[in-house]
C-alpha cells in the first residue's frame, strides 16, 4: 500500500512541475503591467519612466528565465512571494479571505450530496415512475438556471421580499458568534448546492442503473436475495465508489467557481481575491491562488486513488 | 399504406422527442436572434437618459436600464453574441481536441509530452482558467471564442485518444498496416470516421456548458465591451436595480435558461440518434 502511494505521488511530480510552469507562463502572457495600477494607487503620474522604476522595484525587468527560476525556487522553499499591492505575503492574503469560500463550499456540497444521491438512487430503483419523472424535470431545471441568476432571484425572494436571510456580505467567525456567520452563508450555500443537484442526480441515477444491469445483480436476484438487500448492499457500494469521484470534482468546481457566488452575495472571499488580483495584474497573488486550487485538485485526486485502491486492491496505476 | 406511415411518424416522435423538442427551442432562439430587428424597433446600444429606469410600457416591453437602453432589445441582440460565441467555442474545442487526441492516440511519443500538458490544464478550475484566458486574449468575440474553448480541450482530447487507442487495436487497421498503408490513410479513412459520431455527440452536449461559461464571464464583466448587449452583462447591471425592477432579472434568466435547456435537450437527442448504446 505504502509502495502504491509512493509510486502515485512520484508520478505527480512531473504534472506539478508542468502546472507550476503553465501558471507562470499564463500570468506573464497577460498583457498589461501591475506598475500602472500601483502608480494609480499611489496617485503618481503614469509615465514610461515611473512604470520603469516600479517594474525595476518588483523585479519585473529581470530576464524572464531569472524571474522563472526565482519563482520556482520560491515555490519549492515555501516562499510564494508578496502581493504587489498589499505587500503582505500572498498566503496571508489568502488566509484573510478563505473562511467564507471554504464554508460555502463545505455547506453546498453537503446539501448537494444529501439531496442528489438519495434521489438518484431512488429514481434508478423506481425507474419510469412519477418520482423519476418529477426528479428528472427538477434536475433539468437545476442544470439550466445559471447559478448567478438563481442566486439573485433567491436573494430577492428570501432576502428582500421575505426577510429570512441576510443578503449583505459576510460576518467573520472571529467578529462575533459562529451562528451569525453560518446564517450569512446559508443562502449562498443553498443556491450553490441546489445548482449542483441536477448533474449529480443524473450521474448517480445513470451509474446506479448501470450497476443494476450487471450480472452479479441478476445472480443475486436469481438466488432470491431480498430486493432491499440487493439494492442497498450490493448495488449501492459499487455506485458510491463511482459517485465519490464526482463529489470530489464538484468540491473543486465549487471552490473554483466561488468568484461568481461571492459576487452575487457581496462576499469578500477567495474568488473575489482571484478576480481582483487578475484585474490588477498582481502576478504573485494570482499565481498563488491558481496554484493552490491546482494543488488541492491534485491532492484530492491522489486521495481518491488511494481510497479506490483500498476499496479495490486489484487496481493498478498505469 | 397511409396508416403505416403515420405509425412510423409517431414512433419517430416518441423515440426522438428530445431532438425535436430541443431543436424547436434552439430554432426559435436562433430565429429570434437573426430577426431581432423585426422584433424590436429600439437600438440596444442607444443611450437615452431621458427615459432611464422606465417601467414596462408598450414601446419598452421590459422597461429600460439605468442608461435608458431598452432591455427587450438588449436581450434580443444579446442572444446573437451568446450563440455565436458558445457555438464557436464548442466547435473550436471539438476540432482542437480531436486533432490533439488523434496525435496522442496515434503517436506514442507525442502522447507522453502532450498528455502531461493537457493534464496540467485540467487541474486549473474551469472558471479561473477562462478568466485568465480572457485576460490574455483580451475582449472581443473571436478572442472570447478562443478563451472559452481552451477549458474543454483536455477532456475532448482524452476522449478522442481513448477512442483512437481502441480503434487501433481493430483487425481492419492491423490489416491496413500490414498492407503498408500510410499513417494519413489510416487516420483519415478509418480512425476519423469512427470518431465522428462521438465528436458530434460531444459537441452538442458541450453547447449548454459553453453558454453557461459565456454568460458567467460576461456576468463578471469580462470578455465583452460593456456597451455591447450580452446576457451576463444585463444580469450584472440588473443586480444594481433588482429590488426596484426584478422583472428584468426574471426575463434574462428565462432567456439564458431556455437556451441552456434547449441545448442540453438537443444534446441528449443527438446522443439518442447517433449513439444507441448509451
Amino acid at each position: 500500500m505504502a509502495k502504491y502511494i509512493l509510486k502515485r505521488a512520484i508520478l505527480l511530480i512531473p504534472t506539478l512541475f508542468v502546472v507550476i510552469t503553465l501558471v507562470f507562463a499564463l500570468m506573464r502572457l497577460t498583457p498589461g503591467t501591475p506598475a500602472t495600477v500601483i502608480l494609480a494607487q499611489r496617485g503618481e503620474a503614469i509615465s514610461e519612466e515611473n512604470i520603469e522604476i516600479i517594474e525595476e522595484e518588483l523585479g519585473l525587468n529581470d530576464p524572464i528565465y531569472v524571474q522563472y527560476f526565482d519563482y520556482v525556487k520560491g515555490i519549492v522553499t515555501g516562499n510564494w512571494g508578496n502581493s504587489y499591492f498589499t505587500e503582505k505575503p500572498v498566503f496571508q492574503n489568502i488566509l484573510d479571505v478563505w473562511e467564507p469560500s471554504i464554508l460555502i463550499t463545505l455547506f453546498s456540497i453537503t446539501i448537494t450530496v444529501l439531496i442528489a444521491i438519495p434521489l438518484g438512487i431512488l429514481t434508478a430503483i423506481h425507474r419510469n415512475t412519477a418520482l423519476d419523472f418529477i426528479a428528472s424535470v427538477m434536475a433539468m431545471i437545476s442544470m439550466s438556471i445559471p447559478v448567478f441568476c438563481f442566486g439573485l432571484i433567491m436573494s430577492y425572494l428570501f432576502g428582500f421580499k421575505i426577510k429570512i436571510f441576510p443578503t449583505n456580505s459576510y460576518f467573520w467567525i472571529k467578529e462575533g458568534n459562529v451562528l451569525n456567520s453560518i446564517r450569512h452563508i446559508l443562502l449562498p450555500s443553498i443556491v450553490l448546492g441546489l445548482s449542483h443537484v441536477g448533474s449529480m442526480l443524473r450521474f448517480t441515477r445513470s451509474t446506479m442503473l448501470d450497476v443494476l444491469s450487471q450480472d452479479y445483480i441478476r445472480t443475486a436476484k436469481a438466488k432470491g436475495l431480498p430486493r432491499r438487500k440487493i439494492y442497498y448492499k450490493h448495488a449501492l457500494k459499487n455506485t458510491m465508489s463511482t459517485v465519490a469521484t464526482l463529489v470530489v470534482n464538484s468540491i473543486v468546481v465549487m471552490l473554483g467557481g466561488s468568484t461568481i457566488t461571492e459576487k452575487v452575495f457581496n462576499i469578500n472571499g477567495m474568488g473575489t481575491l482571484a478576480l481582483k488580483a487578475l484585474n490588477d495584474r498582481d502576478y504573485q497573488q494570482e499565481q498563488a491562488i491558481v496554484l493552490l486550487m491546482a494543488f488541492i485538485f491534485l491532492g484530492v485526486s491522489l486521495l481518491m486513488d488511494v481510497f479506490y485502491k483500498l476499496l479495490d486492491p486489484r487496481i493498478e496505476y498505469e | 399504406m397511409k396508416n403505416k406511415k403515420r405509425m412510423k411518424a409517431s414512433v419517430f416522435i416518441r423515440k426522438y422527442w428530445r431532438l425535436i423538442f430541443g431543436g424547436t427551442i434552439i430554432g426559435i432562439i436562433i430565429l429570434c436572434s437573426i430577426f431581432a430587428p423585426l422584433l424590436t424597433k429600439c437600438d440596444p446600444e442607444l443611450v437615452d437618459t431621458s427615459i432611464k429606469k422606465a417601467m414596462m410600457s408598450p414601446e419598452h416591453p421590459f422597461g429600460t436600464d439605468n442608461l435608458g437602453r431598452d432591455i427587450w432589445a438588449r436581450i434580443l441582440y444579446g442572444s446573437r453574441n451568446t450563440l455565436i460565441i458558445a457555438i464557436g467555442a464548442e466547435l473550436l474545442c471539438t476540432v482542437a481536441g480531436a486533432v490533439l487526441g488523434l496525435l496522442c492516440g496515434y503517436y506514442k511519443k507525442v502522447e507522453k509530452i502532450l498528455m502531461r500538458f493537457l493534464d496540467a490544464f485540467s487541474t486549473i478550475p474551469n472558471l479561473l482558467l477562462c478568466m485568465m484566458m480572457v485576460s490574455i486574449f483580451g475582449a472581443g468575440i473571436p478572442n472570447l471564442i478562443i478563451a472559452l474553448s481552451i477549458g474543454g480541450i483536455p477532456g475532448t482530447a482524452r476522449m478522442v485518444r481513448n477512442q483512437v487507442l481502441s480503434i487501433k487495436e481493430k483487425e481492419y487497421v492491423e490489416s491496413e498496416i500490414a498492407m503498408g498503408a500510410s499513417d494519413a490513410r489510416i487516420i483519415f479513412k478509418h480512425i476519423l470516421p469512427n470518431c465522428f459520431s462521438y465528436l458530434i455527440v460531444r459537441f452538442s452536449n458541450g453547447l449548454s456548458g459553453s453558454v453557461m461559461s459565456m454568460t458567467s464571464l460576461s456576468f463578471l464583466g469580462l470578455g465583452l465591451d460593456p456597451t455591447k448587449a450580452s446576457w451576463g452583462g444585463i444580469v450584472n447591471e440588473a443586480q444594481d436595480y433588482m429590488f426596484a425592477r426584478p422583472h428584468v432579472l426574471v426575463a434574462v434568466t428565462v432567456a439564458i435558461s431556455l437556451t441552456v435547456l434547449g441545448f442540453s435537450i438537443l444534446g441528449d437527442g443527438v446522443r439518442d440518434l447517433l449513439d444507441p448504446k448509451l
